[in-house]
């Protein structure tokens, strides 16, 4: 039985995850939530979507990329960190966490989604290639391209950080 | 989730980039709130569900076949489980910060009869959210009435001599102007196109320019406490104030005249706080323009919402003097015509 409710009680939250690990804000992580849902919700034939969980998993990637893009580097986040970590560690993981998100930012949108998927949320090759719409020799390009250049991006931005 | 083991590979990261990656898989988020998000959620979800998802299946396919019967059922126990959780657990688990999303309040004030909204600088805007109709009275004494095609302002006589229409003829009445939307643009900067609009322009054009990643604002978000009341507060920040100036730059050993575009920095444009509890702003914050209106100043100014169940009826309920007449102005094709009518007139002009 198709219904709105149990879409939203399986997704929900996996969404929410997705948008709060590219975006690593509660604010921007539960807005994008509710933009993703609005825009399922104004779909003109939802009866024909078949794998809502890879459907939504999409728009979250690319609505939250999107949204990391648009981001200063200045913008307030509210990343969470174990209380009981070691606090050196924590801020390192914390910055780290930060740098990785504007690195990402800089990547082309593609290149970015693709990331996100296969190392956040630890989606197949063939799955990504299905959810967009590309071959999957593609996605593995796109992400050797994206882990090239980040860890050219990333390697600078975090020297200052790593050494001290 | 995958069906075959990650293709992607830690491994092939390489440090320092490996650590950033398992560090944003590990932050973690409460259960809190991930049961205030799937609440949130569900509130938004429409009233009529749509027909039976099997209908669709030998029908064109968005998306591959996912869901065995086996997982529809542990799928169900999920959703089975979860609700349990939102029956039970929002009430044992009080949230520990204020939420609220622009979407919720944008919600919620639709529904609402009338807003006003008072600045301290003597401002007052009524708004029906029924109809968009629209009062505007201005400390300088002008008051003016919007409605679809029909525009009135009144001028005391003894109005600001730096008013940008100090050359009308009619001061102490009521001019009525039934002028097309292209027409208004010509009298406002931006006209709005909804009682929504009117007060809440700005972010309206925000949202509708996120997927243009070059616009120059941004809308962020965050918890306040005014006055001993937590709000949430949403700022729109204009990041990149671009201007273009000429100069001369010096190309392959020559000095060529050239446009330069230029970035003013960034600047907090304006503020709305929120009460999370009603989802309604309470608070309004926003620049003040230059007396030509064509640049922001320095300046902000502060206002206070409400929301009435009723409002004006007409605009001699905000102060207009009972025998002030109508006088008509239409602008059609192009051409003002003025024409003075009696005061028994004025019911005719009252939609």
């Amino acid at each position: 039985m198709f219904e709105w409710k149990l879409i939203v009680l399986q997704n929900a939250e996996n969404v929410f995850r997705i948008a709060f690990r590219i975006l690593g804000s509660e604010h921007d992580a539960e807005d994008v939530t509710q933009d993703v849902f609005f825009e399922a919700f104004g779909l003109a034939e939802p009866q024909e979507v078949r794998d809502w969980t890879g459907l939504l998993r999409r728009m979250a990637t690319f609505r939250s990329i999107d949204c990391l893009r648009r981001r200063r580097p200045t913008s307030a986040l509210d990343v969470n960190l174990p209380v009981d970590a070691d606090p050196s560690s924590e801020v390192v993981a914390r910055e780290m966490s930060e740098r990785l998100r504007e690195a990402i930012s800089k990547l082309s949108r593609q290149q970015a989604v693709v990331f996100s998927l296969a190392y956040l949320e630890s989606v197949s090759r063939d799955e990504i290639a299905e959810s967009l719409g590309v071959s999957p020799a593609s996605v593995s390009t796109a992400l050797y391209k994206a882990r090239k250049k980040l860890k050219s991006l990333f390697f600078e931005t975090t020297q200052e950080i790593t050494n001290g | 989730m995958a069906d075959e083991p990650p293709f992607a590979s830690d491994a092939d990261l390489g440090d320092p980039l490996r650590t950033a990656v398992q560090a944003i898989r590990a932050a973690p988020i409460s259960d809190q709130v991930l049961v205030c998000v799937k609440e949130h959620v569900l509130q938004l979800v429409p009233q009529s569900s749509p027909p039976s998802l099997s209908r669709g299946r030998s029908s064109a396919s968005l998306h591959r076949p996912y869901r065995t019967q086996g997982r529809w059922m542990q799928a169900t126990g999920v959703a089975l489980a979860a609700g349990l959780l939102l029956s039970f657990g929002l009430h044992s688990f009080p949230f520990v910060a204020p939420q609220l999303t622009f979407a919720e309040m944008r919600s919620t004030f639709a529904k609402q009869e009338w807003v006003l909204l008072k600045y301290e600088d003597g401002e007052e805007y009524w708004v029906s959210l029924r109809d968009g109709r629209r009062y505007l009275k201005e400390p300088s004494g002008r008051i003016q009435y919007f409605a679809p095609g029909i525009w009135q302002q009144y001028l005391p006589p003894s109005g600001p001599v730096d008013s940008p229409i100090a050359h009308w003829p009619s001061w102490g009445h009521i001019t009525e102007s039934r002028a097309t939307p292209e027409e208004m643009r010509r009298i406002a900067n931006w006209t709005p196109q909804s009682a929504w609009q009117f007060l809440m322009g700005e972010y309206e054009h925000i949202e509708k320019a996120k997927a243009d990643r070059d616009h120059p604002y941004r809308v962020s978000k965050a918890v306040e406490t005014v006055d001993g009341q937590e709000l949430v507060r949403f700022d729109i920040i204009y990041t990149a104030s671009e201007r273009v100036t000429e100069g001369v730059v010096e190309r392959d050993g020559q000095e060529i005249v050239a446009f330069i575009a230029s970035s003013d920095g960034e600047g907090l444009y304006s503020q709305i706080w929120a009460d999370p509890k009603t989802q309604l702003p309470v608070r309004g914050r926003k620049r003040t323009f230059s007396a030509d209106g064509r640049g922001l100043t320095g300046g902000f100014v502060d206002g206070a919402y409400s929301f009435p169940e009723s409002g004006p009826k007409e605009i001699y309920d905000l102060g207009v003097p009972r025998n002030a007449k109508i006088v008509r102005t239409y602008w059609g094709a192009g051409a003002a015509e003025y024409i003075d009518r009696p005061e028994s007139d004025e019911r005719d002009a009252t939609p």
